[in-house]
């Protein structure tokens, strides 16, 4: 009983930080957000924060210890920083939860939204997969955990590595979770399967009933529409190569991160984009999601910059206007520095010892 | 009735992917007749501009053997990911909806609850995938018992164990400080070629697997020559398996038994 407690605290804990680091961040990059919008925004806000702090730490092979205690001070000054910055706002950010505004009708469908999701939640967290990556991912959260080091150790088989595995080690998400189960004492299953699977479908869900608000010019009885039957569909087909399995079975790997938050929160900006490619706050909040693509799952790597190219130089092609190029390339910038630096890993050009 | 039976078992392993293509066909058709567009020309154009370019970027044979070199030519189907099928066809289906009153509407929709039913035999809510309240732990009871034998009697920091796969994959989830004796690739060449593949790969690993899996029962200084070779602290195996005087006559120190698994410390020599 007392874990889920826990676990419910460090979820709500996860939400409030993502939705204050995603109102502040959509000050900074100067686009106007709704409250779905600035949760998912805050999450690649963190992540991308929390690389910045971690991938330095484990190129120099730290602790997790010192990259704990670095790190609370960080969550300290957020959420020192959030209560401030909301008092200062004058909570006007609270009206985001004002129902008083809302039509009847829409609060309804809000409800049902909601109602998708908790049941949704509840489907994936009483799944029983376990799988050789499970054993390799947490395994590799729980050796760090208990042995106080960043990938030195093989997760799966626990023998020591040779060499710093830059396939798992440039992007922190695991890291992440090791942090907080040192600090909360939570074990890294429950953490994984219970904290983390859920925040994946919250978000998956926040991207689906965005791109439904486009879809649907924000009819919000056709948008929870839209949202019954993702999540229906998504029961319902249990195909390998499609996303569902890893929404549903694997919600715990960075991987079902990219498939179901990553590359829809991009194709929900491309739409955007494909209506005004002219906005500087879309093309902006691309550019975030795209330097925090790799630090949640290193499966963006190819993926985001391939759907973005494509998407993008498409419309370039047909329309004939090429200064489109420029931000297009800016915003692939990241994870092609990603590749280059896997690339010396796997020529063995720039490799690091352990 | 044996051929239909195996028909039917053929049907429920491909309907399920069919199904969704078939479904996203469908969308598709439903989006080009149903969906109002200020600009179809440009976007007929957009879409044929990225049909090409995903073909001469991202579906060809150089585009595969590239993503081979850097991580894995079996990770190539994430580039499906990039395709939005489930959105495109929760839309068509919203779409058809709201015009259900149009015969030809009606009909299409019908045929997608028709396919989507076809494939629910493939859905994830089945009862094998599923673990209710009483295994909220996710860990097996038996994993939690065998690590707690193996920890009360090992003397070294990291020992190295043997086990079955299903024991193996979760015991490092509860114990971090055991060591894998069989990696995962010596596993997995063993599950596509089998024990007996005339081939002098994994050889140690393979008399390890032979008894730890099978219960066969190998030459006796052959499977102690490949216990030191792996440097192997514990051997846990399942009691169904009945090895229990073999593993005896080969020198191996029964230490502790759960439900179904007795584990043997090997001795050092």
């Amino acid at each position: 009983m007392f874990v889920i407690i826990e676990c419910s605290c460090v979820i709500i804990f996860f939400l409030y930080i993502f939705t204050v680091l995603g109102v502040m961040t959509s000050r900074i990059i100067k686009r106007s957000s709704t409250l779905s919008e600035s949760l998912l925004i805050g999450f690649f806000a963190y992540f991308l924060l929390f690389q910045c702090v971690a991938l330095p730490m484990v190129l120099l092979k730290q602790s997790v210890s010192l990259l704990c205690a670095i790190w609370v001070g960080v969550l300290i000054a957020m959420v020192v920083g959030s209560c401030v910055f909301l008092i200062k706002s004058r909570l006007e950010y609270v009206s985001y939860v004002s129902i008083r505004k809302k039509k009847k009708r829409d609060i309804k469908c809000y409800f049902v939204v909601s109602a998708v999701v908790i049941i949704f939640s509840y489907l994936v967290i009483i799944q029983d997969y376990w799988e050789w990556d499970t054993a390799f991912y947490i395994g590799t959260i729980n050796t760090s955990v208990k042995t106080n080091t960043m990938y030195l150790i093989n997760g799966e088989s626990g023998k020591p590595e040779t060499l710093l595995p830059f396939r798992y080690a440039l992007s922190c998400f695991y890291m992440n979770s090791a942090v907080f189960c040192r600090i909360t004492g939570i074990e890294v299953v429950y953490f994984q399967k219970y904290v983390i699977a859920i925040l994946c479908v919250v978000l998956s869900f926040i991207v689906v009933y965005a791109i439904g608000k486009i879809l649907f010019h924000n009819n919000m009885k056709n948008v929870a529409l839209f949202v019954i039957l993702f999540a229906t569909i998504n029961l319902i087909f249990g195909t390998e190569y499609t996303t569902s399995q890893f929404l549903i079975l694997r919600a715990y790997e960075a991987k079902a991160f990219c498939a179901n938050v990553v590359m829809p929160t991009i194709y929900w900006l491309l739409m955007l984009l494909y209506n005004d490619l002219d906005h500087q706050g879309n093309w902006r909040l691309l550019f975030l999601v795209m330097l925090a693509s790799v630090p949640v799952s290193m499966s963006s790597i190819l993926l985001a910059p391939a759907l973005i190219g494509i998407v993008i130089l498409a419309q370039i092609i047909v329309d004939r206007n090429w200064k489109y190029l420029r931000m297009t390339l800016i915003c692939m910038a990241p994870n092609i520095i990603y590749l280059i630096v896997y690339l010396l890993y796997t020529l063995k050009i720039f490799v690091i010892k352990v | 009735m044996k051929g239909l039976s195996s028909l039917i078992e053929a049907l429920s392993d491909y309907l399920p992917q069919v199904s969704v293509i078939l479904l996203a066909v469908i969308s598709f058709c439903v989006l080009i007749v149903f969906k109002k567009r200020r600009n179809k020309s440009r976007d007929r154009k957009v879409i044929y501009w990225m049909i090409i370019l995903s073909v001469i970027f991202i579906f060809n044979n150089i585009s595969m053997e590239f993503m081979g070199k850097l991580t894995d030519s079996d990770t190539f189907y994430r580039f499906l990911w990039a395709v939005p099928v489930f959105y495109v066809i929760g839309y068509s289906m919203v779409l058809l909806i709201e015009k259900k009153h149009h015969f030809l509407s009606k009909c299409t929709l019908a045929v997608m609850v028709l396919l989507c039913m076809m494939a629910y035999g493939s859905s994830y809510m089945q009862e094998r995938n599923i673990s209710f309240v009483g295994n909220f732990e996710k860990m097996p009871e038996e994993v939690r018992a065998v690590c707690k034998v193996i920890e009360e009697n090992k003397n070294e920091e990291n020992p190295v164990c043997a086990m079955e796969l299903d024991l193996q994959s979760r015991v490092r989830a509860n114990n971090p400080s055991l060591v894998w004796a069989v990696k995962r690739k010596q596993y997995l060449y063993f599950e596509k070629y089998g024990y007996d593949y005339p081939n002098g790969k994994y050889v140690d690993a393979r008399n390890i697997l032979k008894v730890v899996e099978r219960g066969i029962r190998i030459d006796k200084d052959v499977f102690k020559a490949s216990l030191k070779k792996k440097k192997v602290d514990f051997l846990t195996v399942n009691k169904k398996l009945r090895v229990k005087e073999y593993l005896n006559e080969v020198g191996l120190e029964l230490v502790g038994e759960t439900e179904h698994y007795r584990v043997y410390h090997v001795p050092e020599e």
